[in-house]
């Protein structure tokens, strides 16, 4: 990266997904969503960790339908455990907010995104959480990273900043015709 | 009394004086003693866990010696209008020709004293992200502990407390149980070694997921802590601890430091760390444990292989080798060379 290069606050996701930390006391894996591509790697993670520690999957249909599911399944885990998320690139990434909400750590925390390009995810579009500035809520938006979409609640046109909140989830977007004068 | 800047005279951290009106016995061994800023002013605020440098003269002002010991204080550190620590006497061995520590001197306080103080210095703070608070507290090294079970309690925090001790010499152990009383906290006691070490593993087995943990007490307690936090799978930023002593460290092998600004050459000896030949050299470096653990003396370092000896310093501010603690680390091999940014 060039000194001038801007640092982008963006997810890198894993090509492959990484084996199971093997120094966990429990696991906790979540399948979001029904890609199947996401509960082979849920399933796979499920049995490598079973022959470490006790192990739990939970597979839901997504986080906005499933959250209490979801908290109900953090909520009991002790500290310990490793939590492992599977599944599409919006639900992974607010369940991982959700689990540092919890109060997991960096380090205890592995997930695999079917639907984004390994590395950095500007340019792809997908399914993205998207904080809209103006309606201060969180929605589900197809867009990437510097691209521009519609937000489903204020029908603003947007630009999705280069930034990555790991506190939400989200990311930022405001009005894409803030700069010019009516 | 002194102030910098434009900071009120009660967050003031400078050596400064304050006078001793309280002393009490808690243990036959621990004395409790409050402080107070002799014109009345409010004292400055600290994170729990926080310690207080004291200036001592084990051996009397005539002729003796001059110390700074640190003591952790044990309120919650909000708007204190006094500081209250507890001190473990620790003779010198019959014998041994050294003169009595600080803490003997500690002792000797009468209300009415005045003594030089400095600080409050926070090292033992809690993370305040965390969701949950497991305290382990090992004999005296209970005094930060109690603080960060205040600290909880007033702000409404949970905390799991587990006091170790001797039947008969167990300080602030009423203070503990009155705690426990308090929604959010409890408490769970241990007297034998065994006991400590099951209580430990059966307790770190079971916190909520987002739970930190500090813990105070001897070098055993604290090696058993961390085995048993590992096996539990707990990772090491979750597992925090204070050390109020280091184990016996070999000589080392002679190194030399090179002094950035001045260009001078240090040589240091089997037997001498690098601070003692800094002040030799007429570089006074601040310091205080001298054991590695309080990290007063750190360093920065621009150059050199170093060999960390100290219980400060984390792995990643290790493998960074900017910076090195002057009291006990030293140069990686017999006659490295290391630059010291000083």
């Amino acid at each position: 990266m060039s000194p001038s290069a801007p640092v982008l606050g963006l997810p890198r996701w894993p090509v492959e997904p990484e084996p199971v930390d093997p120094t966990g006391a429990s696991y906790l894996v979540l399948c979001l969503g029904r890609d199947p591509r996401a509960a082979d790697v849920a399933a796979e993670w499920a049995a490598e960790a079973e022959r470490i520690a006790p192990t739990r999957l939970l597979s839901v249909d997504g986080i906005d339908r499933d959250r209490p599911k979801v908290d109900v399944a953090l909520h009991a885990a002790r500290t310990g455990v490793r939590v492992l998320v599977a599944g599409e690139q919006y639900d992974v990434l607010l369940t991982l907010a959700l689990a540092r909400e919890y109060g997991a750590a960096p380090t205890e925390l592995q997930c695999f995104v079917v639907d984004a390009v390994p590395g950095h995810t500007t340019g792809h579009t997908t399914g993205l959480p998207v904080y809209c500035a103006h309606c201060r809520w969180t929605y589900r938006m197809v867009g990437a990273p510097c691209g521009e979409t519609t937000c489903p609640g204020c029908d603003r046109h947007l630009e999705i900043h280069p930034h990555h909140s790991a506190l939400r989830g989200s990311f930022l977007a405001s009005d894409a015709r803030a700069r010019e004068l009516a | 009394m002194t102030s910098a800047g434009h900071l009120h005279p009660s967050y003031d951290v400078s050596p400064r004086r304050l006078m001793v009106v309280e002393v009490r016995d808690l243990t036959p061994e621990v004395r409790h003693v409050v402080l107070v800023d002799p014109h009345g002013t409010a004292l400055t605020p600290h994170e729990p866990g926080a310690h207080l440098v004291v200036t001592t003269t084990p051996g009397g002002l005539a002729g003796g010696t001059t110390k700074r010991n640190a003591y952790s204080l044990t309120g919650d550190g909000v708007v204190p209008r006094q500081y209250a620590i507890s001190v473990l006497r620790k003779d010198a061995p019959t014998g041994s020709g050294d003169e009595s520590g600080g803490s003997v001197w500690m002792h000797g306080l009468g209300v009415g004293d005045v003594i030089e103080v400095e600080g409050p210095r926070s090292s033992f703070a809690p993370r305040h992200d965390q969701r949950h608070c497991l305290l382990v507290a090992g004999g005296i090294g209970v005094t930060p502990v109690l603080s960060h079970a205040r600290a909880a309690a007033r702000w409404g925090g949970s905390v799991e407390v587990l006091y170790s001790y001797r039947p008969g010499h167990a300080a602030h152990l009423d203070d503990l149980r009155a705690l426990a009383e308090t929604p959010g906290v409890s408490l769970r006691e241990a007297v034998t070694v065994d006991e400590t070490l099951a209580l430990l593993r059966d307790r770190l087995a079971d916190q909520p997921l987002g739970t930190h943990a500090y813990a105070c007490g001897p070098p055993a307690l604290l090696e058993a802590y961390l085995v048993a936090g590992r096996a539990v799978g707990w990772i090491d930023e979750r597992l925090h601890l204070e050390r109020f002593s280091a184990p016996a460290l070999d000589p080392g092998s002679p190194f030399s430091a090179l002094i950035v600004s001045s260009g001078r050459r240090v040589d240091v000896a089997p037997g001498t760390s690098l601070l003692a030949a800094l002040h030799d050299a007429g570089v006074v470096v601040p310091s205080l444990c001298r054991q590695g653990v309080c990290g007063e003396c750190v360093v920065p370092v621009r150059s050199g292989e170093l060999e960390h000896r100290d219980l400060v310093l984390s792995d990643v501010e290790r493998r960074a080798g900017d910076r090195m603690l002057s009291c006990v680390s030293r140069g990686a091999r017999s006659g490295a060379l290391i630059e010291v940014d000083l």
